[in-house]
């Protein structure tokens, strides 16, 4: 049997039943009586308890095409003596007629027998047609039923009365049920209100037993229904609790979003400013830089037949200056639009990106022997212009810092170590770095090296940082002097960006 | 220098720059076509024969030379004026300015300019620049009816 599939709510509360428990499944039909025994059994198979089942005249064959038929392997069962289908001659009647005291004997016993063969528990149920066509001895079944409440409290074993309710006539059903603690009817097992203990069942006055009965139901009753109120009502308070601490937190919520959100305003308000700054400041140097660098010229070209060589070379390095401060307002004024320009994202074949980087950046390398290694880099997701310009920025930079190298060596691929992030590395053999000076790379006109050695505005690591951060991503660097650089940057996984 | 030969009017208030320009401007003898406002509302005033300008007999410039920013009257200003005039709207406008911004180009086309051209810091590039612009608008082009006439 396969559990999980066949699991139904009342085999779920039949699993809810075990030792010392006395219980009856009254039915009417053949499926209602297979459909409360088997699985009783087959759970106390599962479970290594010893099963005994005790059969009607002539039904042994029935109930072990029944048992089969759900899936228990009958032969191996009864083989390993974990299952034993008897009937009423061997158990019940096994004197010729019937004695409550034998059968508790039997009981204790057979409890006894199973537990030393290394069962953990009896479990027994007992078809009872046959008491129907009568036995010697059975005036005292209803007794037997009773008593057995006190016999099972005192044994590991548990017990499943079987009784065809068409065929019993009612007054018989009536002890039944008032001798069952649980009932089992129409597929619900139940707690009996109606239960009568031996003690009180046993007694003689039955119109007292009867006060007694009524008396305790009406208690029980409205004790049941009092605990009902009062889980209603318990429930009512903690529904209302509930709703006002969420309530409470909407507002606390509301509240730090508003304050949140101000702050962003602020933040916004100071970004925006600064980054007008940046702009004008950038822009407004551009134009008296056109004027040194245009007078400049033209005194160049003007004067140019009068000056002394010394005077030549003075506005040479003018013009120099002027050039240089011209990339770098255009590099500045370049970073300042990275946090102004909206990001338009994509997926991004980074392989085919770098592709394109090396061969954009062609001019620089001719004439340079250098060795590519492009591993297979991944797909990830982000603005295709901001990203391009960071590997642009690191390839160039690994085609400049390896220009003292006879034969440069740089490797692109991706590291996969970490399942929510895509990193790609850029590694050289170029000149590297001190690598205390590691944190000082990525700032705006920073500079490790001289410009007479290496030129450049000091402020393409700091875009790559920049648009990397906007990406979500990190960025950093491993290298030593003269031994390479390698350049990571890590972004976030498609799948788990919320932007 | 007579004015009816001034066929550009170059909108600038920097007189680096204006002098910058008609350097560039020189190389194809357009210096004397060259008209100057130092701001929008000279420039405006040029163009609807005010003030100083009452006098003015000829047509209309065949191009405006039109820096964004400007003392009094703005570029843009300038230029939506010049769009919205019955008379003027015709006249070929080119911005030319040291503003790279996307919104300044965008407002600028939105506007209805002709033509945006970010000043180059570097000396030959914006003689070239300037050059190229005075060759094609005051010489190639045609100038559309009403516009000064060419020599």
């Amino acid at each position: 049997m396969n559990p999980a599939a066949q699991r139904t709510p009342l085999i779920a509360a039949l699993e809810q039943l075990g030792p010392h428990d006395h219980f009856c499944s009254i039915y009417e039909n053949r499926e209602e009586h297979y459909g409360v025994a088997i699985p009783f059994m087959q759970i106390g198979l599962d479970r290594g308890e010893k099963c005994i089942y005790i059969a009607d005249d002539g039904t042994v064959g029935e109930v072990r095409q029944a048992m089969q038929s759900e899936g228990i392997d009958v032969e191996r069962a009864t083989a390993s003596k974990a299952l034993v289908l008897a009937t009423k001659e061997q158990a019940y009647l096994r004197h010729g007629s019937f004695n409550p005291d034998w059968m508790f004997t039997f009981w204790k016993e057979a409890t006894e027998s199973a537990m030393s063969e290394g069962f953990s528990a009896l479990r027994a149920t007992g078809e009872t047609e046959w008491v129907v066509r009568g036995a010697r001895g059975l005036e005292r079944w209803m007794e037997y039923e009773s008593r057995l409440n006190h016999s099972l409290a005192e044994n590991n074993c548990s017990a499943l009365c079987q009784y065809n309710r068409r065929l019993f006539p009612p007054e018989l059903i009536l002890d039944v049920i008032r001798t069952h603690p649980v009932v089992v009817y129409r597929g619900t097992v139940c707690r009996n209100l109606y239960y009568v203990p031996p003690d009180e069942f046993l007694g003689t006055n039955e119109a007292e037993r009867e006060v007694e009965r009524l008396l305790t139901n009406i208690q029980e009753r409205e004790d049941v229904e009092h605990a009902l109120r009062e889980q209603l009502s318990e429930r009512k308070r903690a529904e209302e609790a509930l709703r006002r601490s969420r309530d409470e937190l909407d507002i606390k919520v509301k509240e730090r979003t508003a304050k949140l959100r101000e702050i962003n305003d602020d933040l916004q308000s100071v970004n925006k400013e600064l980054e007008a700054f940046a702009y004008s400041v950038s822009h407004d140097l551009r134009a008296p830089l056109r004027h040194i660098a245009g007078f400049t010229e033209l005194l160049q070209k003007d004067a140019e037949p009068i000056l002394d060589q010394k005077s030549r070379l003075h506005i040479t390095k003018i013009l120099e200056s002027a050039d240089r401060m011209g990339s770098l307002v255009d590099d500045l004024l370049a970073f300042s639009r990275i946090g102004r320009v909206e990001t338009q994202k994509a997926t991004i074949n980074l392989e085919s990106l770098v592709r394109d980087v090396i061969a954009e950046i062609a001019p620089d390398t001719q004439g340079r022997s250098i060795v590519w290694r492009i591993g297979t880099l991944p797909i990830c997701y982000g603005d295709p212009s901001l990203l391009g310009l960071v590997f642009t920025n690191l390839i160039s930079n690994a085609v400049k810092f390896t220009r003292a190298r006879p034969q440069a060596e740089i490797e692109i691929d991706s590291l996969n170590h970490r399942p929510n992030e895509v990193v790609v590395f850029v590694k050289d053999n170029g000149i590297g770095f001190d690598t205390k000076y590691k944190d000082k790379l990525f700032g705006v006109f920073q500079r490790l090296h001289s410009k007479d050695a290496f030129e450049g505005t000091g402020i393409g690591l700091a875009t790559v940082q920049r648009i990397v951060h906007r990406h979500g991503g990190r960025v950093w660097a491993e290298g030593s002097i003269e031994n390479g650089a390698t350049f990571c940057v890590a972004l976030p996984n498609p799948g788990d960006i919320h932007a | 220098m007579t004015s009816d030969v001034k066929r550009i009017l170059l909108v600038e208030d920097d007189p680096k720059d204006v002098e910058l320009t008609l350097t560039g401007l020189a190389e194809y003898n357009l210096v004397n076509e060259v008209v100057v406002a130092r701001d929008g509302e000279e420039a405006l005033d040029f163009l609807h024969r005010r003030g100083n300008y009452e006098k003015r007999t000829n047509g209309n410039p065949a191009v405006i030379l039109l820096d964004l920013k400007l003392p009094k009257v703005n570029g843009f200003e300038v230029l939506q004026q010049v769009r919205a005039d019955e008379n003027l709207k015709m006249i070929p406008v080119v911005v030319l300015t040291s503003s790279h911004e996307e919104r300044d180009l965008v407002q600028s086309y939105k506007l209805g300019v002709n033509a945006y051209v970010v000043k180059p810091v570097d000396f030959h590039q914006f003689v070239n620049a300037v050059k190229e612009l005075g060759a094609f608008w005051a010489v190639i082009n045609e100038a559309p009816p009403g516009s000064v006439k060419k020599r």
